[in-house]
């Protein structure tokens, strides 16, 4: 484990080398600045005024973490390529350094850094309703680590998928995998919701099809995160809870990752 | 101790090394030869573990190739001389000798030692992106000897080069004898090969047709140039 977090360190200095990466905090924390007019504006729903920082930073919170899903995508999909073509993967191989501890290095350090980078933003935004509101809402804390297992799957399924596809397609397949989950959990959830209940009472309680219960619970967890800042209660799909479902998945990804990159031609 | 043993690989249909079988032995500065396809490049990456052989076994010191550890005390320089650009060279030889599990001081002084042996003093900070290819080349055997490694394989050292820096990187090789590493040379200047190596083995379509020491194989007054192209005409059919 000691040349994976190696690896990992490596990663993530690497990627903090390069000056885009601090003007993309930059811009990233500018644009959470010039959305801070959303806290304070009066929001009303069926006639009745509500309190809408907490509605609002709910929302932004979850624009951030799909924000952060897209960026890591595309961040994760030159790993193998690039390391190949500057060198990198020869210097670490050619040394006591195993495939599986290069591929979880990578993993990790990239995992890590846009986790932090995740991190980062939700705490500007976490300040940004503490000077609103005088609260802090360690919620969002636990939430914000919560999607950043999502990151995980991304950077997993990006790095599996790169090795059989052009780095775009790669990304652009693990993107399409997140968006078919989205519109299965988040339209489940939507025919199973209260209003739907009420407007029609024949589409909602239905069970859902066995691909669905599976299909990886990326949309789960952000609504599970979501939970951990409201304290509402989740409903979960399926027998699973949708962070064993995701870890599995991970699990699983990063072991074929590992498996198809052993065979590898170097 | 290097033994090549029935060592055959197969990409699909074609068999890019057939049945070779060799030994090289410690402190031996051997040569391995051959045109392009000959099978050289796949028996340098079946050594250093990046590729499996389909059949046969490679062991370095009784260890299989394959294994991790053997690594440990190994030096590679690749046919493309690369550092990535964001790294400067002191860090890349940073890096090489932290993979080794050298830490702190020790790390330090081992990065300036090699730094020092490769005549590179005070450029090692500057980032890579702006080395020339010599001084790109210079860095990466610098990497290649931290850890002063057992086994030295260079493939294509100085391909690239002007004569310039293919003399410097001749004079720096040469100046490694006094270690007593073994080194395996892939390289396609057969003039080099004459003046540095011991041995040699001449490939061709994945086997070897020819193997001695470089006066045996010269010892008809041809040059080893000579030699390389009436082996592999021998061997061609058409």
């Amino acid at each position: 484990m000691k040349m994976v977090f190696k690896i990992a360190r490596y990663t993530m200095v690497d990627q903090m080398r390069a000056k885009s990466f601090y003007l993309l905090i930059a811009l990233s924390i500018g644009l959470l600045f010039l959305m801070r007019g959303c806290y304070s504006a009066d929001y009303v729903i069926n006639g009745q005024p509500v309190e809408s920082i907490w509605h609002v930073s709910r929302v932004i919170f979850q624009v951030i973490v799909m924000g952060m899903l897209l960026m890591v995508s595309m961040i994760s999909m030159r790993i193998f390529t690039r390391d190949q073509n500057d060198g990198s993967v020869q210097m670490f191989l050619s040394r006591p350094v195993n495939r599986r501890e290069y591929v979880l290095g990578r993993i990790i350090g990239t995992w890590l850094i846009s986790s932090g980078f995740m991190l980062l933003l939700h705490l500007t935004m976490v300040l940004m309703v503490w000077s609103h509101t005088g609260d802090i809402n360690l919620g969002y804390i636990g939430a914000s680590i919560v999607c950043s297992v999502n990151l995980l799957f991304i950077v997993a399924a990006v790095c599996l998928f790169s090795l059989f596809m052009p780095d775009f397609i790669s990304a652009l397949f693990a993107i399409g995998l997140l968006c078919a989950g989205f519109v299965s959990d988040g339209g489940y959830r939507l025919l199973n919701s209260e209003m739907i209940a009420i407007l029609i009472p024949s589409i909602s309680g239905s069970s859902p099809a066995t691909w669905r219960v599976f299909y990886p619970k990326l949309f789960m967890v952000q609504a599970y995160a979501d939970a951990l800042i409201s304290q509402n209660d989740f409903v979960t799909l399926g027998p699973v809870h949708p962070l064993i479902n995701v870890l599995a998945y991970i699990v699983l990804l990063i072991s074929l990752t590992v498996l198809v990159f052993n065979k590898k031609s170097i | 101790m290097i033994v090549l043993d029935r060592v055959t690989k197969k990409f699909g249909t074609l068999k890019a090394v057939d049945d070779v079988s060799y030994q090289i032995h410690k402190g031996e500065f051997f040569a391995l030869l051959g045109p392009n396809g000959a099978g050289k490049t796949t028996i340098i990456k079946m050594l250093l573990g990046f590729i499996r052989p389909t059949s046969g076994s490679i062991n370095i010191n009784g260890v299989p190739s394959s294994e991790t550890r053997v690594r440990k005390n190994m030096g590679y320089i690749a046919e493309r001389h690369m550092i990535p650009p964001y790294l400067s060279g002191f860090e890349y030889l940073h890096r090489h000798a932290s993979l080794i599990g050298l830490s702190g001081k020790k790390a330090r002084l081992e990065v300036e030692r090699v730094v020092e042996l490769v005549s590179m003093s005070g450029i090692e900070k500057k980032k890579s992106a702006g080395y020339s290819k010599g001084m790109k080349q210079r860095i990466v055997i610098a990497g290649a000897l931290i850890g002063t490694p057992d086994l030295l394989i260079l493939d294509e050292p100085v391909s690239g080069l002007d004569p310039m820096g293919i003399r410097d990187i001749r004079n720096i090789i040469d100046s490694l004898r006094r270690y007593e590493i073994t080194i395996v040379l892939n390289s396609h200047l057969l003039s080099e090969v004459e003046k540095t190596c011991d041995t040699a083995a001449i490939m061709h379509n994945g086997k070897i047709v020819a193997k001695d020491s470089i006066d045996a194989i010269m010892a008809h007054g041809e040059s080893l140039e000579d030699v390389f192209v009436k082996h592999v005409t021998q061997n061609t059919q058409y």
